[in-house]
Order: structure tokens, then C-alpha cells, then sequence
């Protein structure tokens, strides 16, 4: 479906056209899901937070001033609605299990992956970016998914350049240990 | 020593694009247009309504080309709102009743200024009292 500019569909919800934040909602809502799923690794909590975003949007719709692109502005609605879940959860800290190098990778293990057909690889990436921290699976999903700018991605998270600029390179760390380890299993049987 | 092995993170980029979104389950967006129903509806309205821009705008007009037009001329450097008449209040019979009260004599401009006001004033209640009876 060929959609037109945020914007439009903000003013005309904005005149009471329910109907454009409908369209908003299905322009987005993938985006949408698919942070809170590598935030709260839970198919029914993120439907359930992704929802409460789109809900809370709606309501702040008039205070949404488009200083900044609406999508910003809509996922960090969505990360800290995440956020306040995780936080009754208190668990986040404990998704995350100890990563480190000091396994012996098989040679050219990345090759092995390159090699592995694409849904297998997909599957393989998308396990283990739910192993990551959620805000380590939220900035890379920004990062690279959305193709959101250090900046951006600061102004989404509330967190300094500097703090995002670590997080990343942790996040990337973590992910390719990650996808060491599963390469590592599938080639030595031990799944 | 055994030196760690480094990890190539180049390539994740790519990948986690190629591995791409999540997909909400069916009917996701309808579930969430048909909790947005239930809330009270938001009118959203701009904090001055087109009206009050036209007024705003009209009455700016107004006092410029007022000022433009009363401009005192170089060779009399008379201002000429002096040559607006004075308006004088009818005067009651107060002799009659013994009773001293000032009149008022209200000069042009301050007339004209006050009348502009009541006018626009009118107006703009007039149409937030209409808007307002019509909607609800």
C-alpha cells in the first residue's frame, strides 16, 4: 500500500478523522511490534505494550509539535512504555546472560553463516537478538532496522550520544558472540 | 599468550536488516482503532481559531492605515486627529436638580478606538457563542 507523508495523516487526525490514525497505525505498527518484541522478548506483552503506545499517541496527538520526525516521537512512546514494563517485571537485567569471547570460534564461523540458506540465518539472528538486553535489542533494531541516527536514537532512549555509541558496540558484541555460539552448536551437533 | 580472537561485527548490520520486521498478529491495528473509539473523542482545536486571526489581523490593518491616514502633513505639523470633531454627551438638565456632575467630552480617536473594540468584540463572541451552541 503506497502511504502518504506522517504528516498528513497527523492533520487529519488532528480535524477528526479517526479514519488516519487507522492508517497510521498499519504504516507503523510493524516498526512498532517489532521494538517492543526485542525489548520485552514476549509476543503477547508486546502486542500488549505496542498497543498501549499506538493508544497513548492518539491521546498526545496535540502535543506532538513535528520538531522531529513523528516516528521518533512515536518509538519513544513505544521504548518507554516498554520500559515501565520491564521495570515491573525487574528482570531485565536478568535476560541478559554472561557473554564471552573465550570459547574457541571455528574458523571463519561468519562464512559458516553467510553459507546457512536465509531463512535458517534469519531465524538464527532473530533468536539471538531476543538474547540481548532490552535496550541493546532496541538500539540495534533502530540502529539498523530503522536506520535511526546516533542522534535520533539518543532522543528516542533519553540517553546521552556517547552512552548510545557504547550501547551499540556492546549490542553488536554481544550479538556476534551470540551467533558464534549458536554456529558453533549447529556445527558441532550440540543444539 | 593466547591472543583473543577479534570478532567482525560488519556484517550484522546487513543481516539484521535482512532478517526485518516482526509481524503483529491479525487484526493488531483493528484492535487498537476499536480501543481509540471508546476514549472520550479529542476536538482538536489551535489555541486562536482562523476567526481570531482574521480579527487579529484585521484590526492590525485598521490601526495602520488609520495611522497612515491621520499623519500630520509637513507644513501644517498639525496633528490631524485634531481635525476629527469632538463628541460631546448630551447635556441632562442638571441645573434643574441642583446637581453638579462633570461632563464627559470623549475625544475622535479614543471614540473610534472603543467603537473598533465593541465592534471585533461582538464579532468574535458572536461566533465563539455560535460555534459553541452548534457543536454541542
Amino acid at each position: 500500500m503506497q502511504y502518504q507523508e506522517d504528516h498528513y495523516y497527523i492533520q487529519q487526525t488532528r480535524k477528526g478523522n479517526l479514519q488516519s490514525f487507522g492508517t497510521l497505525v498499519e504504516k507503523h505498527e510493524r516498526k512498532v511490534f517489532t521494538l517492543c518484541l526485542r525489548m520485552l522478548k514476549n509476543q503477547e506483552e508486546s502486542e500488549e505494550a505496542a498497543q498501549d503506545a499506538f493508544v497513548k499517541a492518539y491521546q498526545h496527538l496535540h502535543g506532538f509539535s513535528g520538531n522531529s520526525k513523528f516516528t521518533t516521537w512515536l518509538f519513544r512512546i513505544a521504548y518507554n512504555e516498554c520500559l515501565g514494563r520491564l521495570r515491573k517485571r525487574k528482570n531485565e537485567f536478568a535476560l541478559v546472560e554472561e557473554l564471552t569471547e573465550d570459547m574457541d570460534p571455528p574458523a571463519q564461523w561468519q562464512d559458516g553463516l553467510s553459507e546457512l540458506l536465509r531463512t535458517e540465518r534469519e531465524k538464527m539472528i532473530k533468536e539471538s537478538l531476543e538474547k540481548l538486553s532490552a535496550q541493546e535489542g532496541a538500539i540495534l533494531t533502530l540502529f539498523y532496522l530503522e536506520e535511526f541516527s546516533i542522534k535520533e536514537i539518543s532522543s528516542v532512549t533519553a540517553m546521552t550520544e556517547s552512552n548510545v555509541k557504547v550501547t551499540l558496540h556492546r549490542g553488536r558484541k554481544n550479538l556476534a558472540i551470540l551467533l558464534q555460539k549458536s554456529v558453533h552448536k549447529d556445527l558441532i551437533g550440540i543444539k | 599468550m593466547k591472543k583473543k580472537p577479534t570478532i567482525n561485527t560488519d556484517f550484522l548490520g546487513q543481516w539484521i536488516k535482512d532478517a526485518g520486521s516482526e509481524t503483529p498478529p491479525l487484526g493488531f491495528s483493528q484492535r487498537i482503532m476499536a480501543q481509540i473509539q471508546l476514549l472520550p473523542q479529542r476536538n482538536y482545536q489551535p489555541v486562536i481559531s482562523p476567526l481570531g486571526w482574521k480579527l487579529i489581523i484585521g484590526y492590525i490593518t485598521t490601526i495602520l492605515l488609520t495611522v497612515l491616514y491621520f499623519i500630520p502633513s509637513e507644513n501644517s505639523g498639525q496633528n490631524l486627529w485634531s481635525k476629527v470633531p469632538l463628541y460631546k454627551l448630551p447635556k441632562f438638565p442638571l441645573d434643574k436638580i441642583n446637581l453638579a456632575i462633570p461632563t464627559i467630552s470623549i475625544n475622535g480617536p479614543m471614540l473610534i478606538a472603543t467603537m473598533a473594540f465593541l465592534i471585533l468584540g461582538i464579532v468574535s463572541w458572536w461566533y465563539t457563542y455560535k460555534n459553541n451552541y452548534f457543536q454541542t
